[in-house]
This record gives structure tokens, C-alpha cells and sequence, in this order.
């Protein structure tokens, strides 16, 4: 968007900005950070060689264009005359990207965006790239379905992908194999005693999706109670196909045999 | 009575024996059965597509089936039997022309319960009771056979379906197959 009318040099884009509270916000590409560091006061932009400013009378490279501090920014504002940019900056236009611009932006826009659904589970098998047994965080963000343990990188499948949810729920012994070795060493049956009030209930979300290959996958994912039921519902929400047949009523079946 | 001690002893002896010799082949035999497969290497080998589980009449869960046929998957590829195993609805690459198609059905299922069998220890299993069958692609039966999984002590309801994939696995890799 030349102000003189010119067209555009080849490779390169105008693009309106706005310098606000010592930040610099693009016209149609708030999230494009890179190039940039007012912290510093020095407009960096030695990265990105295209990118060019415009002022009243001049073009200059943004390689060689700098800011002497943060307070300069802010009396461009305010409209000081004693800086000398100050002017051609508030009033005007004029920032040119290259053409890789606008992909950068798409994708940390979408990263910016807070998860739709985040719970602590454990994924019991299936879910593609995921280890079996293993603890992290559930999440739902940028209509993706992701499942990342610790520091790992994160597994994802595109929820418009996931052919049907079904939530059930499970219960379990506590404590493990450790827990159960202990419980085999106490005398006289005590170990039984302590399993009847050692147990917890889950919910158990089971999902199947189709893989990039076209491929059936399954996956199922160990909740605390009540998150399921968030998260089908969410899923639900975002246009994956949920099965309203859920398999409580045969898990109820089970627990009613447990209090017997 | 010193004489027929001898007799019986003689007689005990002969029955050792005889079972020494006949036992030895039997031993001989066990890895022949699974050589098949490790011969296999030089045979072409078939490609194997594992359809998701039919339920039938069974009142399972769909985590039951969902674990049953990731099980399967992952025990399928264990064997070494089959050149490739693809899941339900993959697609398959042209050149794959020995394809079996593996079909799982549910025939008997009776939930347990963890809390149970950690309590009573005789009773609470989860047993699963499943029929498989391997089909070349015009629809041809190579492998029927039905195969149990079951959790009696120790682990979750979910185990017994780990153990009937292994069961199955373990029958496809002893029962030969047909040249593809």
C-alpha cells in the first residue's frame, strides 16, 4: 500500500502500522513478532532484508532504520517534534513484508489461542505417537485433539477426524503393583480389607479416528471423573460424532456386583 | 516277592525308556512348528488387513473392542508372520495383491471387576471369548479359530483383551497358511 501510488517492487507487500504503547502492531498481521525488538529500541530487522519504510520523502531499508529507546516510540505518538521520525511514523502506512508474512502470522495466531479443554489423563493405547500408560495433559486447541506428556512433544489428531466418542467409566485399585505386593503380605486376609476401600473411579473415554493413511485408529484415555463428560460434550461441540449409547449403564451392572 | 520287584522294576524301567525315546521327537518338533514363519522369509508372505471388531450379540463395552483391535495390531506385527499389517479402511498400496483380511467377532464376554478379584481372588474375571477369521480377498476362509482372553488375578479389565490378541497372535503363527 505505497503512498505515492506506485505499485509494489516485486516480492514485497505494504502493510499499515499502528506504534502503540512501545509496541508495533501491523495492519493485518498483529502476530508477526520476529524482526522486531522495541525492547532493545532498535527496529530489528536484519532478518528480513525486504522489508522497507516508507516516509514522506524517503524509503529506508529497515536494516538500517533504528529507534534511539521505547520513549522515542512514545513521543512519535504524541506527535514530538524534536523526533524526527516521530511524524512520517504516527501519520503513516507503510511497512512491507515479504511474502512469507502472512503463514508465519496463521500459525502463531493459532498457537496464541488458550485450549478449549485441558485435563490431566492417562492414555491407556491407541492414541498414534503416544507411549502406552502414560500420564499428561489432555487438551483441545486450534481443533486439534492433543495429548502431550511432560515435556515431550505433543500427539495430535485433527478432531474432525474423530468418527465417534463413547465415555464409560472403570474402577480401579489404587496403588499399583507395589500396592498390591504389600496387600499379598499382610496376614490373616488384610490385604483384602484394605482392597475393598482401595479403589477409585474413572472415566474411561474411548474414541475412534481416522488416520492421515485413511486408516481406523482407537484410543483410550483415562479421566478423573466428571472431566469425560467435558470433554465428549466439547468434542461434541467442535463436530466430532459422539455415541449417546454410553457404557455406564453396563459399568453399572459391574459396580452393582462390587457392593454385592 | 524278591522276583517280582524285579519284574516291576524291570517294568518301570522299560516304561522310562520308552517314554525317553518317544519324547525327544516331540521336542524336536516344537520349533518346526513355528519355523514355517521364520522360513517365510524367503517365501513371498502374505500382507494382513485387521477389520475394527464385530460385537455380535455380546453387551461389550466400545473400549473392550477398541483395545481389542489395537491389541491386535500390535500382536499381528509382532509375529514376524505377515509382510504388512494395515488397519481398517487404510489404504492398501496396488502392488499388495496377498492380502488377507482378518475378522474378528465377539462371542462371549462377562465383565469382571478389579475390586472383586483383589478382594475374593476366585472370582471377578473378565473373560472374552472371540472368533477369527482369516479371508484371502475373493472371500476364501484360510484360518477359523475361536480364542479366549481372560484376567483372573492380577491387572485391569482391560488386560484380558491384551491376552486374547496374544492368543490369537500365537494361533496365527502356529497354523500354516497357504502359498499366496
Amino acid at each position: 500500500m505505497p503512498t505515492n501510488g506506485q505499485p509494489n517492487p516485486p516480492g514485497v507487500a505494504y502493510v499499515p502500522f499502528l506504534v502503540a504503547n512501545g509496541s508495533i502492531t501491523f495492519g493485518t498481521s498483529s502476530t508477526w513478532e520476529p524482526p522486531l525488538d522495541l525492547e532493545c529500541g532498535i527496529l530489528n530487522a536484519s532478518n528480513c532484508p525486504q522489508v522497507l519504510i516508507r516516509t514522506n520523502n524517503d524509503e529506508v531499508s529497515a536494516r538500517d532504520f533504528k529507534m534511539e529507546n521505547k520513549m522515542n516510540v512514545a513521543a512519535a505518538l504524541k506527535g514530538d517534534e524534536g523526533f524526527k521520525f516521530a511524524r512520517p511514523l504516527s501519520i503513516a502506512v507503510i511497512l512491507l513484508l515479504g511474502s512469507t508474512a502472512p503463514s508465519v502470522g496463521t500459525e502463531r495466531g493459532g498457537t496464541a489461542n488458550s485450549p478449549a479443554f485441558s485435563a490431566r489423563a492417562t492414555h491407556l493405547l491407541g492414541f498414534e505417537g503416544a507411549r502406552k500408560n502414560s500420564t499428561g495433559t489432555l487438551s483441545i486447541q486450534d481443533g486439534m485433539l492433543r495429548f502431550q506428556k511432560g515435556i515431550d512433544p505433543a500427539v495430535q489428531v485433527k478432531i474432525g477426524s474423530v468418527q465417534d466418542v463413547f465415555l464409560g467409566d472403570e474402577s480401579k485399585q489404587v496403588g499399583g503393583l507395589p500396592m498390591t505386593v504389600g496387600k499379598a503380605a499382610v496376614p490373616f486376609g488384610g490385604g483384602r480389607v484394605v482392597s475393598l476401600f482401595a479403589h477409585k473411579k474413572y472415566d474411561v473415554l474411548s474414541m475412534e479416528y481416522v488416520g492421515s493413511d485413511g486408516g481406523v485408529h482407537g484410543a483410550i484415555f483415562e479421566l478423573s471423573t466428571g472431566q469425560g463428560k467435558c470433554l465428549r460434550d466439547q468434542l461434541a461441540v467442535m463436530g466430532a460424532r459422539v455415541s449417546r449409547n454410553d457404557q455406564r449403564k453396563q459399568n453399572s451392572v459391574e459396580v452393582s456386583n462390587e457392593s454385592k | 516277592m524278591k522276583a517280582s520287584s524285579t519284574v516291576s522294576l524291570i517294568v518301570l524301567a522299560a516304561a522310562a525308556m520308552a517314554i525317553a525315546i518317544a519324547e525327544p521327537p516331540r521336542i524336536a518338533a516344537q520349533p518346526a512348528t513355528t519355523s514355517p514363519a521364520s522360513n517365510n522369509s524367503q517365501t513371498p508372505q502374505w500382507s494382513v488387513q485387521v477389520k475394527t471388531v464385530d460385537p455380535g450379540d455380546a453387551n461389550i463395552s466400545a473400549s473392550f473392542q477398541i483395545a481389542i483391535y489395537e491389541s491386535l495390531l500390535d500382536e499381528l506385527s509382532k509375529t514376524k508372520k505377515f509382510e504388512q499389517v494395515f488397519r481398517d479402511g487404510e489404504r492398501t498400496p496396488n502392488d499388495v495383491t496377498r492380502l488377507l483380511i482378518l475378522t474378528t467377532k465377539i462371542e462371549k464376554f462377562s465383565a469382571g471387576s478389579e475390586t472383586q478379584r483383589a478382594v475374593t481372588t476366585v472370582t471377578g474375571a473378565t473373560k472374552l471369548t472371540v472368533r477369527s477369521q482369516l479371508c484371502t480377498q475373493d472371500g476364501q476362509v484360510v484360518f477359523d479359530r475361536t480364542a479366549h482372553g481372560e484376567v483372573r488375578f492380577m491387572g485391569s479389565n482391560l488386560r484380558a483383551t491384551h491376552n486374547l490378541a496374544r492368543n490369537v497372535a500365537k494361533n496365527l503363527k502356529q497354523s500354516p497358511l497357504p502359498t499366496p
